[in-house]
């Protein structure tokens, strides 16, 4: 009993796993209705897209903040902390990878590749209250009362030319 | 050279056990992200998705998700990952594969951003194993060992023909553009590479992962030979790249590629 039990558990299993297989054969080089309609309801990401690097990440979606203290004054743009890895440790352990690769994700959709929107657009987007929060991360100075936050690409240590500002939010005040 | 499906298996559920364990950990050092207030605050993350907004199901996944209970999930699959590593047996191990399974998906959906190309193999080859452990030995066995490694080798296929038909990937400008960026980059390797090694770097990716079935189908042999380059080639994106959770999604399908390779020849 158990054995049958198991065989019918296995056999749905693979035939569930061969539907999977020809799904993500699929989805590498076709994008039909039925794919963009699976696509848009797939929240577990089950659809894998192995063409990632095809295009390389020519823009780096890199958050900069800085606040307004309660003198009026600004400091100056600061890249976020979680930019600041340890290179040796890297290879081994990277804890903030993830949370990087979800604001490049948020920053995306903020900026929609190159249309920028309009803030009162943004406000209820969970992509931009991610990014307020992401911003609010920051440690804060003595006195600061707001941040803004910034979205640039090319900030890494050997790029060429200056950054590219993507998006400039509006000061948020710090609770 | 032969590996019985059982090796491999046992070999796979040890290696993914590993790196979810250490992707676990990674996980719990920087939960201040899942906290409120984070990125993955979770009141901001429910409202992508209208049956995590409302209803009953947002209401029971509030009280999992909210943290600090979601940490919980992650410690489970820690510990699962832990068990798995280990493989004391196949009862157990399919116990661990499928909490681990529960758990990446729970997690997927607590997050919904920041997921890449190792979360998903991971869940392929959890699931691939999953299915394994659950069947009875023979042929249901082997198709779920299949499985993986058809996906291995779509993966690196599909990846190779689709810089093969990149400009920049041929013209070998994508790895030194890749190794400039803050996120994939690095300075001391960004500085040396000049157009030529560029160029080389390209296109022996475009050839390595394009050629994935053939030398799948030459045989355990040239299989294994290829699968070796296929590690250092990992190591050295995790070196170069930090991309470090993909030594073990991927070393953790080479067991099945080359139990293929062994049931073709």
């Amino acid at each position: 009993m158990v054995h049958t039990a198991r065989l019918v558990a296995g056999a749905a299993g693979v035939f569930l796993l061969a539907v999977w297989f020809l799904l993500s054969a699929v989805h590498q080089y076709r994008s039909g209705v039925l794919l963009r309609r699976l696509r848009r309801r797939d929240v577990l990401f089950l659809l894998p897209s192995w063409t990632y690097f095809r295009h390389p990440a020519v823009m780096d979606c890199v958050v900069l903040t800085r606040d307004r203290l309660d003198s009026g004054e600004l400091t100056p743009w600061t890249r976020h902390r979680s930019y600041d890895v340890n290179l040796g440790l890297r290879p081994f352990w990277n804890p903030d990878r993830r949370v990087r690769y979800g604001v490049f994700d948020a920053c995306m959709q903020v900026t929609r590749r190159g249309r920028l929107p309009s803030v009162t657009a943004l406000a209820d987007q969970p992509a931009y209250r991610a990014l307020i929060n992401f911003a609010g991360e920051q440690p804060r100075e003595a006195g600061s009362v707001a941040r803004q936050f910034m979205i640039v690409d090319s900030v890494g240590d050997s790029a060429n030319g200056k950054p590219s500002t993507f998006f400039v939010s509006p000061f948020h005040d710090l609770r | 050279m032969s590996l019985s499906a059982d090796t491999a298996a046992g070999l796979s559920s040890t290696i993914i056990g590993l790196g979810i364990l250490l992707s676990s950990l990674a996980q719990l050092s920087a939960r201040r992200h899942l906290a409120e207030g984070g990125f993955f605050d979770w009141q901001v993350i429910r409202a992508r998705v209208s049956w995590t907004r409302e209803g009953a199901v947002a209401r029971r996944l509030d009280r999992l998700f909210t943290y600090p209970p979601v940490l919980w999930i992650i410690a489970v699959q820690a510990l699962s990952a832990a068990v798995l590593a280990l493989h004391p047996s196949a009862a157990l191990t399919l116990a661990a594969l499928g909490v681990v399974l529960a758990t990446q998906l729970l997690l997927r959906l607590r997050t919904q951003w920041g997921t890449d190309g190792a979360d998903q193999i991971t869940l392929i080859v959890l699931a691939g194993l999953f299915c394994f452990y659950l069947a009875p030995p023979g042929t249901l066995r082997t198709a779920s060992l299949v499985f993986i490694a058809a996906e291995t080798v779509l993966c690196y296929f599909a990846a190779g023909l689709s810089k093969l038909l990149d400009e920049r990937w041929r013209s070998g400008m994508a790895i030194p553009v890749i190794v400039r960026s803050l996120e994939f980059g690095l300075a001391p390797v960004s500085a040396r590479l000049d157009q030529n090694a560029g160029r080389l770097l390209c296109w022996s990716t475009i050839l390595w992962e394009g050629s994935a079935p053939l030398f799948v189908l030459l045989g355990p042999g040239p299989c294994l030979v290829y699968l070796g380059l296929g590690f250092f080639f990992h190591v050295s994106v995790a070196v170069v790249m930090g991309l470090t959770d993909f030594v073990w999604a991927y070393a953790a399908t080479y067991p099945a590629v080359l139990f293929l390779s062994d049931l073709i020849a």
